[in-house]
């Protein structure tokens, strides 16, 4: 079976780690945990006649007092930058991870995920507002890791990138 | 070096540090026996079992496959480097989550990886970090709250303006809200402001509002961080930003400032709409936040992470600006054995009380952190030359070592102390505190509680032992050694005087040396002959000054193992003693346990000799060594000298005390006396005592003197005695 690395990255507090529980193991907790380092989940996909694990590594969110480490991409096949709809703050984040993942690994499949769309009222920006984060539209996902709104779709979205 | 690796494993083993030596074969070896957390996790990440000691944690941690490419960086380089790969969380069969970080370092060209479990000290981290974020949330809402206001006001009232010639009528809709509201003409002239402008600013009335130019001012603030501001005015767009301002009376407050021009009909800017808040709330409560994250929760001093970031900062000051910096590194005396023996809470008070310490000693302009563990730090970037520095750092020295009261008792703290200058000692921030550290440790050499400069004690860094060999022997004609002494204390009623004698070496440009930067290296050249006799010949210059002041004083001489296998001690000593007149008896060697290792019968003939001229013989670090107890029934010995580190360790430690106790009570079956080393507390010197211990020694009495201090002393404690018996 083939490994393929995934890292998700964004500000603090968007949803990475809701998300892949969501995927991983079909689980919400509506309570924010705060991520310290690195978390890495496997889950095997099916995509097609082939079977891929992935390797998901859920990355603390960056702040004022938190970078991204570019050696944690290392490797990676595949890119989920995820912000939170109701943050617009997060959008600068987004822009931040977005120029240290060009430096570090180029041209590489990502997904932007606009996290938190069960909250759509109190969102402070539209899929729109994230146009200068340069990802194809194609591969913007409006998700919700508490009701469960396109995860499995962003993540095999991306599993079809990085293997095409 | 076998006590060293005890010691070793056994902190591995209290830190349940998993140690690995990567081996060529690409698995990796464990330096010692693995803690259970690792074993078990490895075995529900890794399920082919080997019963070899061979380990695949590339393989069974794919974090670690990852940190592998950067810890070969360090691997490759020939120097002492290391790297920490930060955290990250493993689950293990049960579903427990265990925290861990890996440590990658070069020890002596060894790849050694270090498996860390962090999870004792996760919550701590997590709160603080989890609070944080919190207060971070809740603060973008509150900002994202007031920029919706003051968008929805600045539409409102830019609707109102542009269809009436006269404001006064707009009071009404502006004077109940909370946002403070000013509406101006272009040269700044006040039309229309409500009472949340006056409250921000701490405005008298309203002719203060009228002569107040708030429009000039907020520019010629807000251009400090936005520089633009003035364009985007002119142009007639529209502008919002952050920044500080001062109110009337010269408070610093934090707004929030929208200012959006009304043109006229001629397409000309009119008028200028200005909306702005106090968010100073959310600022104070950003920079707390900030603030939290780089304080050390036990003490509330900086933590390391601030420590860096300040250290770096000035430093690079210091380079545009010029000026020197020095740093203390300041690492607590036997802190370990407190925190066992207390336990963490009473460790962690120690902690606070140490930190107060230092923060007195200090002066304002002064930066103290805590590094973590017994390690505390202190910049001083403000100070006149560097004459003062030793000054500061005796008042640290002097200002921790004083009596810590526990619930139950009371204990002696000290700490040793090591400075590093910029630029003198290292280009940047990694070099100042290798060098500082390295100092620091030099102290710790040195007996304790005391500091070291680094760089001219520390020789045997960087300079090629060629030129340390050649500077000796120019030494011994020049005559640049000296011998000072270390008083050993007898308490009882019997008077006697005894002392070390220690040797120093005046280099002529790098200052006093102490003998650990030149000996070793004196050894391996076997100049050691030379200055063994050297040193045999001082002390017996020394002996007759005394003995003419009608000082009876017994000096101990250091004898190196090489000095019994190359040269004729006995000869020596019987030249000496002959040369200078003084009593044999006012003699003493002292021998280390490793001078028996090569040809025991030998020694142990020539110590006989010498014994015969009525030269005593001590053992010296007695308990370090390979020998055992057995031996020492057939020792030619007068004295046993215990190592300081079973001292250090006492009363506190039941290893040591069960040593030290065995020592002395069969020194004594064998009718040789026993001298403690190392003694530095009144805690020690009692227990000590109370096992009828001989001599002590010490820093506790006296630190090494010269040959005029140790004159003085003994002249001052028989002017003493004589004025008792007198009386």
């Amino acid at each position: 079976m083939v490994n393929k690395k995934i890292c998700m990255v964004g500000a603090f507090a968007v949803g990475k780690t809701s998300l892949v529980k969501q995927f991983v193991e079909c689980i919400f907790d509506d309570k924010y945990h705060t991520t310290i380092g690195v978390k890495i989940d496997k889950k095997t996909v099916h995509v097609g006649a082939n079977s891929i694990q992935l390797m998901i590594w859920d990355i603390e969110g960056i702040d004022g007092f938190t970078d991204l480490k570019p050696s944690y991409l290392r490797g990676a096949s595949g890119i989920i930058l995820v912000v939170d709809g109701t943050r617009k703050k997060t959008l600068e984040s987004a822009q931040e991870i977005r120029k240290i993942v060009d430096e570090h690994l180029g041209d590489i499949p990502t997904i932007l995920l606009i996290n938190k769309s069960d909250l759509k009222g109190a969102w402070q920006f539209d899929q729109q507002d994230t146009e200068f984060l340069g990802v194809d539209e194609d591969n913007i996902y409006q998700t919700s890791a508490k009701k469960d709104q396109n995860v499995e779709l962003a993540f095999k979205k991306l599993v079809e990138l990085v293997l095409s | 070096m076998n006590k060293e690796i005890s010691m070793l494993r056994i902190i591995l083993q209290q830190m349940s540090i998993a140690g690995f030596r990567l081996s060529a074969g690409g698995f990796f070896v464990p330096l010692f026996e693995l803690p259970d957390w690792f074993t078990q996790l490895y075995q529900d990440k890794f399920s082919v079992y080997s019963e070899r000691d061979e380990y695949f944690l590339g393989v069974a941690f794919p974090f670690i496959e990852n940190f592998l490419f950067d810890a070969e960086q360090i691997w490759s380089q020939a120097k002492s480097e290391h790297l920490q790969s930060g955290l990250w969380t493993e689950e293990n069969d049960k579903g427990y989550e265990v925290y861990l970080e890996a440590i990658a370092i070069n020890a002596g060209n060894e790849p050694v990886l270090l498996l860390t479990n962090q999870t004792t000290n996760f919550d701590v981290r997590h709160k603080v970090f989890q609070a944080a974020r919190d207060l971070a949330i809740k603060n973008e809402h509150l900002e994202n709250a007031v920029q919706l206001h003051q968008r929805q006001l600045q539409q409102q009232l830019e609707q109102l303006c542009q269809h009436r010639d006269s404001f006064s009528e707009l009071n009404e809709n502006i004077e109940r809200d909370s946002s403070a509201v000013l509406i101006c003409r272009q040269n700044g002239e006040v039309e229309v402001y409500n009472k949340a402008l006056i409250d921000i600013y701490s405005l008298r009335n309203s002719i203060q509002v009228k002569k107040e130019s708030l429009l000039e001012k907020w520019v010629n603030e807000a251009e400090r961080i936005y520089p633009e501001i003035h364009r985007v005015l002119e142009v007639g767009e529209h502008w919002e930003g952050e920044f500080e301002t001062t109110d009337n009376i010269n408070q610093k407050k934090w707004i929030r400032l929208m200012i959006a021009p009304v043109v006229n009909d001629d397409d000309k800017v009119a008028h200028y709409i200005c909306i702005a808040n106090d968010i100073s709330d959310s600022k104070v409560s950003m920079v707390e936040l900030e603030r939290i994250t780089q304080v050390d929760p036990t003490t509330r001093l900086p933590n390391r992470r601030r420590f860096w970031s300040y250290l770096t900062e000035q430093i690079e000051q210091k380079k545009s600006l010029g000026g020197n910096l020095a740093l203390f590194y300041v690492d607590l005396d036997h802190f370990k054995q407190i925190n066992d023996s207390l336990g963490p809470e009473q460790a962690d008070f120690l902690l606070s009380t140490v930190a107060n310490r230092l923060k007195r000693s200090l002066k304002k302009h002064d930066f103290v952190a805590h590094l973590g563990a017994d390690e505390f730090a202190v910049i001083a970037t403000e100070y006149r030359d560097n004459s003062v520095l030793s000054t500061i750092a005796d008042r640290l020295v002097k200002g921790i070592y004083r009596e810590v009261s526990f619930n139950e008792m009371t204990l002696n703290v000290s700490a040793s102390v090591g400075i590093a200058v910029y630029p003198q000692h290292g280009s940047n921030a990694r070099q100042i505190v290798k060098s500082a550290d390295y100092a620091m440790y030099h102290a710790k050499e040195m007996g304790r509680n005391q500091y070291q400069l680094h760089g001219p004690t520390h020789i045997s860094e960087g300079i090629p032992k060629l030129h340390v060999e050649q500077g000796m022997r120019n030494a011994l004609t020049n005559e640049e050694f000296e011998l000072v002494f270390q008083p050993q204390i007898c308490i009882g009623t019997e008077n006697v005087y005894r002392a070390e004698a220690l040797i120093r070496w005046n280099h002529p440009t790098l200052g006093q040396l102490a003998p650990d930067s030149f000996i070793p290296i004196a050894e391996e050249s076997n100049l050691i002959i030379d200055i063994g006799r050297w040193v045999i010949r001082a002390a017996c210059k020394e002996l007759k000054i005394l003995t003419a002041k009608n000082l009876n004083v017994k000096i101990g001489i250091n004898i190196s193992p090489k000095q019994f296998k190359y040269s004729n001690i006995a000869e020596e000593l019987v030249q000496s003693i002959s040369d200078y007149a003084v009593d044999p008896s006012r003699l003493e060697l002292e021998v280390t346990e490793s001078a028996f290792m090569e040809d025991m019968d030998s020694v142990v003939n020539q110590l006989q000799e010498v014994r015969s001229l009525g030269v005593s013989i001590s053992l010296d670090d007695f308990g370090t060594g390979y020998s055992s107890l057995s031996y020492l029934k057939n020792l030619p010995a007068d004295l046993l000298k215990i190592d300081r580190s079973f001292i250090c360790e006492l009363p506190n430690s039941k290893q040591s005390k069960s040593i030290v106790e065995s020592l002395i009570k069969l020194a004594h079956e064998l009718s040789i006396q026993v001298v403690a080393e190392g003694v530095e507390n009144e805690t020690q010197l009692n227990y000590l005592k109370g096992l009828n211990c001989d001599f002590f020694q010490g820093y506790l009495f006296h630190s090494p003197l010269n040959a005029a201090g140790l004159l003085s002393l003994y002249q001052s404690l028989t002017l003493k005695e004589n004025r008792l018996e007198s009386s």
